[in-house]
């Protein structure tokens, strides 16, 4: 059955834009990337994009001149429906792997038949879990395709043959016998989970294997025509000398018999780029390391025999570094023409016309490109938040403080266009060992700074992307090192002459919840409030705060970060602010999750009864009913966000002039924070809160307010 | 954190030597012998809990009937002792998943005798094709309760949280801020 396709208007017209100081709605703030990616064909003349608009997950495809997309795949995203994966198989044929109806995987194979300026597809659907692997584009209709074995619980790496899934009538019974006949290339191994195939033979070459107690990498022994182990970890780590839980290891690609290249910090500090003898099962030579910071990505050229580029977070913004110079200077000149810090290049044509550019930075979410060699030309395609196109964002102050260990602690400093003074947010990141904050895009900074305060994020020790030492030089430092470290970059940062030291507040989730509130009784001079979302307050209830936290695994990770129950109560105890309650002395905000099971709402519950008690802060808390570590759609964030603005708000507020434009958009706020009690959603209906938010939004100008205030019965507004 | 989820298993007999218990109701005095203690347990499930089994010194089956609609605790009493949750039995008396402590998941309660023993808010949830079942310690939101509704009882036994396991001293802090008041 061919589809002609109606067509949708790819580029978005901007149409206004919007002062510096104009509120941005949490409603536009709080919201998924509208465009998420994007996708070449072999031949670089077709692309495919993958975006969310109002609930549907879609693929669109367009020609690469073309103005105009077609819609190819929808799929509602309710029941956790969604799109999975994506990509070209061949010039004309695309795959897309995604959850549909009653929790079922599916597979589609998309065939496009292109006429003059314009094409039809044809598709059909298999049941299954499956992961392209390899689109074996010099093989006619082949590809190889990691499919879930739930009977055997590992992967299969099936090599697809689509002409013999065309032009058959498509159901269960056909698609399993035709795939039967599929060469199964990973059929005699085991607890398969990674695979890595050759590029130019389309043979299976290296294999990650997941069993019960430990993980394995091998490779293919092309002489003996076996697999070879070379590296192998245990996953209860307390019995492995040799590898600890902050190690990294990960193949990237095999180089011949005795080697392959691999991302790894093993005996040594930083994650490198290394050449891995697996024979010695050792590195023999570094192909990339930098002085600071973990490598995150590589890709190598086993054609040329050499690493073509390296990704890490530089002064936290993620970046792509090419190492030859021809690709470096290709890169400075779109970060030039684009104008933002951090370019990617996310695909490209096998041709090498055509590439597919991905830029960003912490002033913008990012864009889309599409650039043709031979014409020189770069071509926008869409922003992947275009509805916050009209607002400005800002980048950070890079702050950077040594702390008592020697060691460089970087943070970023996000203070607006403001000339006048600010009040500053201290935001502690969570983990707090292997989370790392970015000087990149993020809703709540940009959300923060909007109205008015100046945000700090810092990458205290236990951070990751700074090396291991830096890593585990957080663990078993709640309540010490690193809120040392946090207080240090926040002295300079109030020392600023653009920062308020008035008005300085302290906002964290999960370890930054612990965090915010324990900096206000290490520090008790420097905030004026403290928030916390989703925090740990009492350190002995990790280990008590369900049956299951009682297994030697789960007490194995807690220990690793927080420190030994069974050797060290009394200072997990005197390290838990809720034990210190009556020296927290500022208004505190507690949100938590009620579904929360990394760090049970029970933490909060105590400090909110316990402050209640002590009764010498004001302390506000919201159980949300439906939220874990987090909220499961952004109406969770919405909620939040207004609600610690309000919260700021009151003990330090910006000095602002608030426009008639600025109080549409706390009306709006306010009016969808009043919705949320009105309707019972993410917490208890609550008639009260509802009537005094929707007065509030009322008061601001929102008639719609007014309506639900009538049906609460109130008429005296 | 690994995941404790099991299949539902169907049984034929039931054993015969199971002493059923009974909630108190907000109205009764609670008074139990001096080698008992009262037990205060919360059902917080998105499936139907028919009854827990506690085996110790003596076997007790707990059923899940809630004396009003306002809330979902039970309160009633034990002989003193250690005691295993060995069986969560779901929807009816028939089906049941298989509970007793290992390396996983430790299923023991110490209960004291003359104490108001909270041993955790016990939950089911359904995951994929099987349960995931734990009992979490929300001591504060057993503590609200019991305020609201059996004062008498807390004020002359004293509350204590019994789940086996490492120690929890929340409580202790509590009576403590009460010294200070």
């Amino acid at each position: 059955m061919k589809i002609k396709l109606a067509p949708l208007l790819l580029l978005l017209l901007v149409t206004f834009s919007a002062n510096s100081s104009d509120f941005i709605p949490a409603n536009q703030m709080f919201v998924s990337e509208q465009y998420q990616s994007f996708a070449i064909s072999p031949d670089g003349k077709t692309l495919l994009g993958k975006s969310f608009i109002d609930g549907y997950q879609q693929l669109f495809a367009f020609g690469a001149g073309s103005k105009q997309a077609a819609e190819v795949f929808k799929l509602t995203t309710t029941d956790r429906k969604r799109i999975l994966d994506y990509d070209w198989l061949d010039k004309d044929t695309a795959y897309v792997s995604f959850l549909g109806t009653f929790n079922t995987y599916y597979i589609r194979i998309i065939d496009f038949t292109f006429k003059d300026n314009d094409f039809e597809i044809d598709y059909y659907d298999i049941r299954g879990l499956g992961i392209l692997v390899n689109p074996m584009l010099g093989v006619e209709d082949k590809a190889l395709l990691a499919k879930l074995n739930a009977k055997e619980k590992k992967l299969d790496l099936l090599e697809l043959d689509l002409s013999k899934l065309r032009n058959i009538k498509h159901n269960s019974k056909n698609h399993k016998k035709i795939f039967s006949t599929f060469r199964n290339l990973s059929e005699d191994l085991e607890d398969t989970y990674k695979f890595y195939v050759s590029d130019s033979t389309y043979e299976l070459e290296m294999i990650g294997q997941s069993y019960d107690d430990y993980n394995t990498y091998s490779v293919y022994d092309s002489k003996t025509g076996s697999w070879k182990e070379f590296f192998r970890v245990n996953k209860n780590t307390s019995e492995e000398k040799n590898y600890s839980k902050l190690d990294v290891f990960t193949p990237i690609t095999k180089v011949d018999d005795s080697h392959i290249v691999a991302l790894s910090n093993i005996n040594r500090d930083k994650v490198a780029v290394v050449l891995f003898n697996i024979e010695t099962q050792k590195d023999v030579e570094v192909l990339y390391e930098s002085e600071y910071y973990d490598v995150k990505a590589a890709t190598y050229s086993r054609e040329q025999k050499k690493l073509i580029s390296v990704s890490y977070a530089d002064r936290g913004l993620n970046k792509q570094k090419f190492l030859d110079k021809g690709s470096n200077d290709f890169q400075s000149k779109l970060v030039q023409k684009i104008g933002l810090e951090s370019v990617f290049i996310i695909d490209r044509s096998v041709t090498g016309s055509d590439y597919l550019i991905f830029a960003h930075d912490a002033s913008n979410p990012g864009r889309f490109y599409h650039y043709n060699l031979a014409n020189d030309k770069l071509r926008f395609l869409q922003s992947s938040m275009p509805d916050l196109y009209p607002y400005s964002f800002t980048k950070a102050d890079i702050l950077t403080t040594t702390n008592d260990l020697g060691n460089k602690v970087e943070g970023f400093l996000y203070t607006g266009d403001s000339s006048k003074k600010m009040p500053m947010v201290v935001m502690p990141h969570g983990g707090p060992i292997g989370v790392q904050d970015l000087n990149e895009f993020d809703r709540e900074v940009q959300f923060l700074v909007n109205r008015g305060f100046a945000v700090l994020t810092i990458n205290f020790r236990g951070s990751s992307g700074y090396g291991k030492k830096y890593m585990s030089a957080g663990r078993e430092q709640f309540g010490k090192g690193i809120e040392a470290d946090i207080d240090k970059l926040v002295s300079k940062a109030i020392s600023l002459p653009l920062i308020d030291s008035d008005k300085v507040c302290i906002y964290g989730k999960s370890y930054g919840g612990y965090s915010a509130i324990t900096s206000t009784i290490l520090y008790p001079g420097t905030y004026k409030c403290a928030i916390s979302g989703f925090g740990v307050f009492d350190l002995p209830l990790l280990y008590s705060a369900s049956n299951l936290h009682h297994s030697e695994d789960v007490k194995d990770a807690i220990s690793f970060v927080v420190g030994d129950i069974d050797t060290k109560y009394e200072e997990l105890k005197a390290n838990s602010p809720l034990y210190k309650a009556d020296q927290i002395k500022v208004p505190t905000l507690l949100f938590a999750g009620k579904n929360d099971e990394i760090a049970h709402p029970e933490h909060s519950r105590r400090l909110d009864y316990v402050l209640n008690k002590i009764g010498q802060a004001e302390v506000d808390y919201y159980e949300y009913l439906h939220s874990g570590h987090g909220h499961p759609d952004w109406a969770g964030d919405r909620h939040q966000l207004i609600t610690v603005v309000d919260f700021l708000n009151k003990h330090i507020s910006p000095e602002l002039t608030i426009t008639k434009k600025n109080k549409t958009v706390i009306a709006e706020d306010y009016f969808l924070l009043g919705l949320i009690y009105y309707h019972g959603y993410y917490l208890k209906k609550d008639h009260d809160e509802a009537e005094k938010y929707l007065r509030l939004a009322h008061s601001n100008g929102s008639e719609e307010a007014a309506k639900y205030l009538r049906r609460l019965g109130v008429y005296d507004f | 954190m690994k995941k404790y989820a099991v299949l539902p298993l169907f049984i034929l007999l039931l054993s015969g030597c199971v002493s059923k218990l009974s909630n108190f109701t907000n109205d009764q005095k609670l008074t139990p012998e001096s080698n008992m203690g009262v037990v205060v347990i919360a059902y917080d499930s998105d499936t139907a809990i028919h009854s827990l089994v506690f085996s110790g010194p003596s076997t007790f089956e707990l059923e899940h009937n809630l004396y009003d609609n306002k809330h979902n605790y039970v309160v009633t009493s034990f002989p003193a002792g250690t005691y295993d949750i060995t069986k969560a039995k779901i929807y009816s008396k028939y089906y049941y998943i298989n509970l007793g402590s290992d390396e996983d998941a430790n299923w023991k309660i110490n209960i004291k005798p003359n104490k108001v023993n909270y041993i955790g808010h016990f939950n089911i949830d359904k995951v994929g094709s099987g349960y995931k079942v734990q009992i979490k310690n929300s001591t504060t939101l057993a503590l609200e309760f019991l305020q609201e509704n059996y004062q008498d009882l807390i004020t002359r036994y004293g509350l204590v949280y019994s789940k086996d396991g490492p120690d929890d001293e929340f409580l202790t802090y509590l009576d403590s801020l009460k010294g200070e008041e």
